[in-house]
């Protein structure tokens, strides 16, 4: 019944919004909101209390449309001028054809209504800019979540905790083959890996003790430039390292065709002494849980920051100035300034202490209490109840608080102990690629060479390093493209 | 050779009995090479999950346990998107089937006037069409959006799926549809009580390859539907498995791969179901009889 | 000038009487044509994407020309050769081997004399088609993983070295070859079951009497029942040539194998995701089906030369 009255709503809503007609009534105002986060069916849910509150307190109800295939409908409700109010966007590529093409309403423009959100975005709203005007909300980032983790169980089987892990790279690898030659999971063959995980994920913390990370990465250095990481002197040695652990062995020689499940179920199994992943594949309760059933007394430890021989200690590239989602405004909206605004008025909501609580841990009274110094007290048993709100946070969150709160005390420690680690600046995603590069062709270029020279499939020397170098140049303008990078990154940060 | 009185069994000879040994061995060995994996996906479904993953494929049901399957069941919207499914694809298979049909039949006929270019213009539109956006804007101007039409409209008519009615009606001898006419039958009863029911074979597997198509729908929901209650059986399954699977937002945590195998399962169950009562038409000798008679 | 007029006055009157002849099946037609003039033709415009530089906002009349732009990114790719390579070798052979296994099959199961055990066999044939990409991907990794397959733990023991099946370029196609043989086989003998079974077993008996063999019987009678189809579908099929299989090879490739598994689809496929080029992937779209329209009709054309063919 609920779901036929929405239906019946939104084709309302809809079909006022493609006539250009004034809002509904002028007490609550219905809004579509299209998404790629899901959000669960407002029937399964005690109660969908972040929608009650819009409603309450702004007048709006906003009806969540979960769709995957982002890029496809959005493309076909923009040509049927069928757009809805508020839409997440899959790329800064497409936010720019739909700003340039009128689609996405300047948020800069309305500035004065959007004070909470822009301060809440403050670091990373540069990414949701194109011309230098705001266009879509670029959502905070998560905090830095990549580790690379190691079997604990097994290291304090030959006598290292944590106290006397090494501390930088070499030593830490060392140990590494030493341990993986003794055969610890005690079938009898020497087949352990030392270190698995999921496609070029997995060598982060390699690359990152030598200052570099993966290939094909803009990175934002310390003193605000755009380069990337296989131009610095230091790529070649450490892709002499990881070709040598590649060739004993020590690497998986399957990092591309595992999921992150199947890496981790790898690591589980005793398999590997060493994943590369992102604490949620590893220490979420019910990861936690099935993976005990396979080993009752496995415990995963984070390595930690390794020093390399350049000196650097990064763990992995990360997203700071980035975005998890863009979500852009109906340029519509802009004939109707009531009805627009309310809907900036969510928008806005959801960034307020207020909305971000409501949004984060649910009602006050109801899902958690105040303690003392302000801190949020979600009472335990109603964390299920409140694990949808999450979609709903249309700027972003307070994820460490948050997080500790959903997925509690036990992934606590190593959740903030993640975030703690030393991350190279990754801006890949809001660099908008030039119409006379092509990312495509560079992209396939690089991941095939370096590829090949990790595998052993071509020769590594620093004359076909420097060879390889040269045609990324030539023949796919990398260069020119960083200084192109270079030039964009200044303009649309103003820095 | 002799007849054997005993009805129309004729004898085998030696080499007739070596070959039949070679067919049963080849068989036999395809039987094998398909059945274990489907054996595979059906045994990880009802295991626990530190099961699977230490067993690799040679999975024994010691403790069959049902978690993967109460999962699905638990997910809202199941029941729902199987009728929806159910739905559309009877539905869409009727009408699919008919189209197809009444496409097929005259375009068998050698006669007809404009049959190549017909189905010329009919073969062109399997290699070039017009793209979703078009397609999507057509199926707004028509009113289908967020019905369950859109998920039966749109894809309805296979030409390659006519063209094989097509191909079996022309097989057909002339003489049977001359006599038809003769008795005074028009174009469609001859096709509704004479063509038809001697085309069953083909005609079967021709509903069956629609019935797994519109049972496989999944696109057309996201591109013309949000109606939740519209979601199509495959469209649950895959919010499923992929929020088992998602960031990390996700609530429960339950084992990927015993989720996916019984998702699989229960998708496949009714379309695996039907086949058995399609291949009771697939019986030999039912032309038998026709020209004679 | 008399002869003119007649000539016309026969056009027409023949033209009536054809019409009064076929009306009905015109009839019959009607519906199927709507849909195809409504759902398929009339969408084509949108084959113009193609040759625009695609403004949303502006829709498909209003974006600007840019000629060949599209297709220029496409052909100047240094990758192009290799991608259309590529795609034609893996689709071709696939098409071979498909061709070959689908009517092998079907006609060893009409050579089963078990009738259970056919029945058996067939229905446990075409349950692989139902299973998705991904999953068979679960399923050939515990086979050919290097560390842990099957095949690898056998080769170990014999070899004391594992062969990368899934991340060499040398076996990757053949790994191809093989999964959409096991997966598509039954389902696609289906449609060759159905005409077989059709057959007036009469003529297997006469043949039989005059002293056919087992084999002769096949060639002689089977076969040339099929033929039409077979010629039909491979028609049908030539024309699907510059598909080689995405949702395949999207799950089981990796960069190790671009160089023999990257073909055009997940090349377009990385460039979608890299930019929002939706006129790219419509330009290479209008070229694959361009090259696969011709070959349909050029192979159809030789068809006809056999009284086969489409139309």
């Amino acid at each position: 019944m609920k779901t036929r009255i929405l239906a019946l709503v939104c084709a309302l809503a809809l079909l006022l919004c493609a006539l250009g007609a004034p809002a509904l009534a002028d007490d609550v105002i219905t809004i579509e909101v299209l998404s790629d986060a899901n959000a669960s069916d407002d029937s399964t849910l005690e109660s969908n209390f972040v929608r009650d509150r819009f409603k309450e307190k702004l007048g709006v109800d906003v009806a969540w449309n979960y769709n995957p295939e982002l890029q496809t409908t959005l493309n076909m409700r923009s040509m049927s001028d069928d757009l809805p109010e508020i839409f997440a966007v899959p790329s800064r590529a497409m936010l720019t054809e739909l700003a340039e093409d009128g689609y996405v309403l300047n948020l800069s423009d309305y500035a004065d209504q959007l004070p909470d959100a822009f301060a809440f975005i403050e670091e990373n709203i540069a990414a949701g800019k194109v011309g230098g005007d705001v266009y879509a909300i670029a959502t905070r980032p998560y905090a830095f979540r990549a580790a690379t983790w190691y079997n604990a169980k097994w290291f304090e089987q030959c006598g290292v905790t944590a106290e006397n892990m090494p501390d930088t790279l070499e030593g830490f690898l060392a140990l590494c083959r030493d341990l993986v030659a003794r055969d610890l999971d005690g079938n009898g063959q020497n087949d352990t890996i030392g270190l698995t995980g999921t496609k070029w994920k997995t060598l982060r913390q390699l690359f990152g003790a030598y200052g570099c990370t993966i290939p094909n990465k803009l990175v934002c250095t310390a003193d605000g430039t755009i380069t990337d990481t296989m131009l610095s002197p230091a790529y070649y040695d450490a892709l002499c390292c990881i070709r040598e652990l590649w060739a004993e062995g020590f690497i998986d020689h399957e990092i591309f065709s595992l999921s992150d499940t199947q890496a981790v179920e790898k690591a589980m199994t005793g398999t590997a002494l060493l994943v590369s992943c992102d604490w949620p594949s590893i220490k979420k309760a019910g990861v936690v849980e099935s993976f005990l059933a396979l080993d009752p007394d496995a415990r995963w430890e984070i390595v930690g920051e390794l020093t390399g021989p350049t000196g650097d200690r990064y763990v992995g590239d990360y997203n700071a100035q980035s975005y998890q989602r863009l979500y852009a405004v109906n340029a519509d909206l802009a004939d109707e300034p009531e009805k627009l605004s309310k809907v900036l008025s969510v928008i806005n909501y959801v960034a307020t202490e207020e909305g971000l609580e409501l949004t984060s841990y649910g009602v006050e009274g109801e899902h958690w209490s105040r303690g003392e110094n302000g801190a949020v007290n979600v009472f335990p048993e109603k964390v299920q109840e409140i694990n949808f709100s999450w979609v709903y946070q249309l700027c972003g969150r307070e994820d460490l608080s948050y997080c500790r709160m959903k997925f509690g005390e036990a992934a606590w420690p190593y959740i903030l102990a993640t975030s703690e680690q030393a991350w190279l600046d990754d801006v890949t995603k809001i660099i908008d690629k030039p119409s006379w590069y092509n990312a495509t062709d560079a992209e396939t270029f690089i991941s095939e060479s370096v590829m090949a020279f990790i595998s052993g499939d071509a020769e590594l020397t620093p004359e076909s390093w420097a060879a390889f170098l040269e045609k990324l140049d030539t023949t796919y303008q990398y260069s020119e493209f960083i200084d192109y990078a270079n030039g964009y990154y200044h303009e649309l940060s103003g820095k | 050779m002799v007849r054997a009185k005993t009805g129309n069994r004729i004898r085998e000879t030696g080499s007739d009995r070596v070959i039949n040994a070679a067919v049963l061995v080849l068989l036999a060995v395809l039987f094998v090479i398909w059945f274990f994996p489907m054996l595979y996906v059906v045994l990880a479904s009802v295991t626990p999950y530190e099961d699977v993953v230490r067993a690799g494929l040679l999975i024994l049901p010691s403790r069959p346990t049902f978690t993967a399957y109460s999962f699905l069941f638990s997910s809202t919207g199941i029941v729902g998107s199987f009728l929806v499914t159910l739905t559309v694809t009877i539905v869409g298979t009727l009408l699919s089937m008919a189209l197809s049909i009444l496409l097929a039949f005259p375009l068998s006929k050698k006669g007809l006037p404009g049959r190549a270019l017909i189905t010329k213009l009919l073969v062109f539109t399997m290699y070039f069409s017009g793209g979703l956006i078009p397609t999507y804007m057509m199926v707004r101007r028509l009113h289908l959006l967020n019905t369950i039409w859109a998920l039966i409209i749109p894809g309805c008519v296979s030409t390659y799926n006519m063209l094989l009615l097509r191909s079996y009606f022309v097989s057909m001898p002339d003489e049977l549809l001359e006599a038809a006419e003769v008795d005074g039958c028009g174009p469609l009863r001859t096709l509704v009580q004479i063509a038809l029911p001697l085309s069953l074979p083909v005609t079967m597997s021709v509903m069956l390859f629609y019935m797994v198509t519109y049972w496989n729908t999944y696109y057309a929901y996201y591109y013309y539907c949000y109606d939740k209650a519209l979601r199509p059986l495959q469209v649950v399954l895959m919010d499923l498995i992929r929020s088992a699977t998602g960031e990390a937002e996700a609530d429960e945590f339950v084992p990927t791969i015993t989720v996916q195998m019984a998702a699989v399962v229960f998708s496949c169950v009714p379309i695996v179901c039907v086949y058995p009562f399609i291949q009771k038409y697939f019986t030999t000798g039912i032309m038998l009889g026709a020209v004679k008679g | 000038m008399h002869k003119l007029e007649r000539k016309n006055g026969q056009k027409r009157q023949r033209a009536l009487r054809l019409l009064g002849k076929y009306w009905p099946y015109y009839l019959m037609m009607l519906p199927g044509l709507v849909y195809f003039a409504l759902l398929k033709y009339a969408p084509m415009y949108g084959v113009l994407i193609a040759f625009k530089d695609f403004k949303i906002k502006k829709g498909i009349w209003g974006s600007p020309w840019v000629g060949l732009q599209n297709f220029r990114t496409f052909f100047t790719s240094t990758y192009c050769s290799r991608l259309i390579g590529n795609t034609l070798i893996i689709s071709f052979t696939k098409l071979v081997l498909s061709s070959f296994m689908s009517v092998f099959f079907a006609l060893l199961l009409n050579e089963c004399t078990k009738r259970r055990f056919k029945r058996l066999v067939q229905t446990v044939s075409y349950m692989p088609h139902f299973l998705s990409w991904v999953i068979i991907y679960g399923i050939v990794y515990l086979f050919c993983s290097e560390s842990a397959g099957y095949i690898n733990r056998i080769v170990r023991m014999l070899t004391g070295s594992a062969i990368p099946i899934m991340t060499s370029n040398t076996y990757f196609r053949a790994l191809l070859y093989f999964t959409e043989l096991w997966k598509n086989t039954g389902y696609a003998s289906i449609i060759y079951m159905s005409v077989i079974v059709g057959i007036d077993p009469g003529l297997y008996e006469a043949a039989t009497i005059d002293g056919a063999s087992r084999w002769q019987r096949i060639v002689h009678i089977t076969l040339p029942a099929i033929r039409s189809t077979f010629i039909m579908l491979t028609i049908m099929n030539i024309g699907k040539i510059m598909n080689a299989g995405f949702d395949q090879i999207y799950v089981f490739y990796s960069p190790q194998v671009y160089q023999t598994g990257d073909i055009i689809d997940t090349y377009v496929y990385r460039a979608g995701l890299e930019e929002m080029r939706y006129g790219l992937s419509t330009a290479v779209g209008l070229f694959k089906n361009v090259i696969g329209f011709t070959l349909v009709f050029t192979t159809n054309r030789i068809a006809q030369k056999w009284g086969e063919g489409l139309w």
